[in-house]
This record gives structure tokens, C-alpha cells and sequence, in this order.
């Protein structure tokens, strides 16, 4: 298999494939057996990558100490936790002012005359008041202390297999219910029901500039995703150059695209989609004076 | 850390940000399983599978966040519980068997692959990895293990994939792997 090829399917098990790409894939999977079998092999490999990533991300996750239940639940420990942090506090003040008590002319065997009842007793002194701090009864779960010992900048091992120790490992996944009769949704299903990105929502609030990354695509058009003010361009700008152009209008920012001589529209998308051509006279007649003038500049 | 920084961590594959949830977010997920018929191990199976769904739509960059990462959190450790109750009250003892069976066919196969991935270097695990579950795309993947630059990532990818593939082949016919 070439690396093109690889590529393509690739795209296709990512969700990037549309419009004509996506229709010509999807025919050839469903009229070629050979090519069906080899696409399922390459979602098995998928879902065999992603099970040893996930199995590595929870061994990671394993070994982040998190206090446990119990003891009265989290409540219990926080106060539990406060409490002798206060007694510690008081004896420690306490044992400090003994001390400071002591080094105001007295010394130690004055300190055991006294305690014997000798003649040199010192005089009495009140003690300074100890401000024991008060103890606050969260009236909610309070979030206990967590004792981790992340070790970030280690290198997890990865939770390979031993040949000679199969029983070992077994891995606990989601497992998607792959049945026979309708191959595309079983290929294309989703573990975990995630809600959905709506297109056109609201372009980035932030005022920052918008992020471009382009990447080179052989082909004539131009396809992008656009969201959260990251802008993501497919297509050929070796040798002709792209401009960005944003609008700031009381509804929000919008921005364009020229390139080739055309004026393109930029929509929020999470999806990779053909970017749609401006073909309003008005609007393109304005978005040339904004060009103009920004060249003017 | 705030939800926006935490986001930026995970698009770049950043998996202190993954700990960093793990731990903040415990006591508030698992309780949504303890409190409903759930042990303290399948409470930490839930949270963990919730957090890798999350981590894995975040890091591809296809998430648009309209809440607070711990209310999308939350919902979708409730639907992953909820899920959980409604197969374990369907099964009976016959379904219990079928479905073993039928994991333990799958988990066969995830060993097969598993076990070829780890006879793959280092940097090829973390390719094809970040690739295929992350979900990172080829410029930040060759940024994150500093790649001369995007193509010389996605050539790397494919002798990776190549190789991948191969060491499965050698082992299992096609029947045997799809058997």
C-alpha cells in the first residue's frame, strides 16, 4: 500500500473525507470485498492502537495516588485533618511561650527548683491567652487534601504483553459491537455518545488573532476546519500566496479568505468541509475595498 | 488552571493536563457511581473511561466546549453509568456467556496488536499512538517529538504503520486475525 493510499484511509477512519473523496470511498467499499476486508483489518490495527494508548494512559492515571473513602468520607478526613493541624499549632505555641517563659532570666535549674518547691521559685506569671484557631464545620463535601506523587517527567513503561504471559493481560476496554450486516456504522461508530459541535456557532470571542496552519494538499480546492480562533487550511499555497481578512461587526468577527483571485467565507466548522466561494457582488465589492485598503497601509 | 490552559495542554498532547483532571475532578465523578449502586472500582473504571473519552476528542482538536469542562464531564460520566446499569439489569446467564465469548474474540485481537506495538520503537508507538488515538494532527506530532518537519513525520508515520502492519501479517493469516 503507498503512502497515499494510506493517507487516504486514514482520512477516511478520522471522519476527514468529504464531498466527492468521501462518495468515492464509500462506493468502492461497498462494491469491492477485498478492499472491505482490508479497511475492517485497518480499523482492527486503529482499534488496537488505541487500546494499548488507552491502556497506557490508565496506567498513568493508576499510579496518581488519590486519598481514599472512608473515615467518615471526605468531610470526616478534611476536619479530621484540621483538627490536629490545630493541636499541633497550639503545642507548638505553647511549647514556644514555655521557652520564651524561661529565657526571661530563669534558667533551667531555677525551672527544677520550682518544680521541687525550692526558694528561688520564680513568680508566678499569667501565661499569655493561646488563640486556639477555630474549627470550621464545612457545611458541604469538602474537597480532601490529595497526596500525589505524579511523576510527570517519568516515562510511563508501556503495558506491553508478555508472550509467555498472556493470562496476564487483559485489557478492559469498550469493545464496539462490530456485526456484520451494516459494516459503514459499525466502522464509524463512536464508543461514547459525545455531544455534537453545531456549525456556525459564534466565531471566537477572544480578540486575539486568528491561529492559520496550512498544510499542503495537491488539489484544486480549498478545504478547512475553523474553531476556538484556530484556522486550518488544505490546499496549494506553494506558489500563490493566501490573505485573511476579518470583519468586526457588532454580531461578531467574520472572516474571508482570498486567494486566486477569489474571495472565500470562513465558517466555524470541527469538520474538514470545501470552503465555499463568496459569489454576493455586494459583499465581494466591499471585501475588496477592505483588501485595498489594507494594502494601502 | 483554568479550562481555556487546560484545553491548550491537551491539544499539544500534554498529558500533565490529564493528571492534573484526573485528580481534580475524582471525589466529584465517582460519587456520581457510588451514589448509585457502584463500588469504588467501578467508579474509578467510569471516571478513567470518561477522562480518555475527553482526553481523545480534545486532543483531535474536533472539541468545541460550550460549559465548563467538569459539566461535560459530569454528563458524560452519568451517560456512562447509565449505560453500564442498563447491560448489566439485561443480562441473563445465557447473555453473559455470548457476550464473553464475543469479548474474549475482540480481546484476542487487541493482544495481537498490542503485542506487536511493543516490539515497535519507541518513537513508532508514539506516532502511531498520538495518531490514531490521540488523534493529533502531523504538524504537532512532529513538533512534539521534533520532527525536521511535517512530511518527514508522516514518512516516519508510514514506515511506523508499515511495519506495524507487517509484524501482525507474519503472525496471523487474514482469516485467522478476522476468525
Amino acid at each position: 500500500m503507498s503512502q497515499i493510499q494510506q493517507e487516504l484511509i486514514d482520512a477516511y477512519l478520522r471522519n476527514e473525507l468529504s464531498g466527492s473523496e468521501l462518495t468515492a470511498f464509500e462506493h468502492k467499499l461497498a462494491s469491492d470485498p477485498a478492499f472491505r476486508e482490508e479497511i475492517q483489518f485497518e480499523q482492527y490495527v486503529k482499534e488496537g492502537i488505541s487500546g494499548y494508548r488507552k491502556a497506557e494512559l490508565k496506567a498513568r492515571m493508576n499510579a496518581i495516588e488519590i486519598a481514599p473513602v472512608g473515615f467518615g468520607g471526605g468531610m470526616g478526613s478534611a476536619v479530621a485533618v484540621k483538627t490536629i493541624g490545630g493541636f499541633l499549632l497550639a503545642g507548638i505555641l505553647g511549647t514556644a511561650t514555655y521557652f520564651l517563659m524561661e529565657s526571661d532570666g530563669h534558667s533551667a535549674n531555677s525551672s527544677i527548683e520550682y518544680l521541687t518547691g525550692g526558694s528561688d521559685a520564680p513568680e508566678m506569671k499569667n501565661l499569655p491567652e493561646i488563640v486556639v484557631p477555630e474549627m470550621a464545620t464545612p457545611s458541604e463535601p469538602v474537597e480532601r487534601p490529595v497526596i500525589a506523587r505524579p511523576t510527570p517527567e517519568k516515562t510511563i513503561p508501556p503495558v506491553a504483553a508478555n508472550p509467555e504471559n498472556e493470562e496476564e493481560y487483559v485489557p478492559n476496554v469498550n469493545v464496539p459491537d462490530l456485526q456484520d450486516p451494516d459494516i459503514e456504522e459499525a466502522l464509524r461508530l463512536s464508543e461514547v455518545e459525545i455531544p455534537e459541535a453545531s456549525r456556525g456557532d459564534e466565531v471566537s470571542p477572544s480578540s486575539e488573532p486568528v491561529d492559520v496552519k496550512t498544510e499542503h494538499r495537491k488539489s484544486e480546492k480549498i478545504t478547512y476546519k475553523y474553531f476556538d480562533g484556530k484556522l486550518f487550511l488544505y490546499g496549494d499555497f506553494k506558489e500563490r500566496p493566501y490573505e485573511i481578512l476579518e470583519i468586526n461587526a457588532a454580531s461578531g468577527r467574520k472572516l474571508y479568505l482570498y486567494f486566486d483571485a477569489q474571495f472565500y467565507g470562513v465558517e466555524v466548522s470541527d469538520k474538514v468541509e470545501e470552503l465555499p466561494r463568496i459569489t454576493d457582488p455586494n459583499l465581494i465589492k466591499d471585501l475588496e475595498i477592505l483588501r485595498n485598503n489594507k494594502l494601502s497601509e | 488552571m483554568k479550562d481555556s490552559e487546560i484545553l491548550e495542554k491537551i491539544v499539544k498532547g500534554d498529558e500533565r493536563a490529564l493528571d492534573y483532571l484526573y485528580k481534580k475532578y475524582y471525589r466529584m465523578m465517582t460519587n456520581i457511581v457510588l451514589k448509585n449502586n457502584g463500588t469504588e472500582e467501578e467508579a474509578k473504571d467510569v471516571y478513567q473511561e470518561t477522562l480518555l473519552a475527553f482526553w481523545q476528542k480534545a486532543a483531535s482538536g474536533k472539541l468545541i466546549l460550550t460549559s465548563k469542562i467538569s459539566t461535560f464531564l459530569y454528563s458524560i460520566c452519568l451517560n456512562q453509568w447509565r449505560k453500564e446499569l442498563d447491560r448489566k439489569s439485561r443480562l441473563t446467564n445465557e447473555e453473559v456467556d455470548g457476550e464473553e465469548f464475543q469479548s474474549h474474540d475482540e480481546s484476542e485481537r487487541y493482544k495481537v496488536v498490542m503485542q506487536c506495538i511493543g516490539e515497535l520503537g519507541e518513537t513508532c508507538r508514539k506516532i502511531l499512538t498520538y495518531y490514531y488515538f490521540d488523534g493529533l494532527n502531523m504538524t504537532d506530532i512532529a513538533e512534539k517529538l521534533n520532527f525536521a518537519n511535517t512530511d518527514t513525520a508522516k514518512t516516519k508515520k508510514y514506515k511506523c504503520k508499515k511495519k506495524l502492519d507487517s509484524l501482525i501479517k507474519e503472525r496471523y493469516t487474514t482469516s485467522d486475525f478476522f476468525d
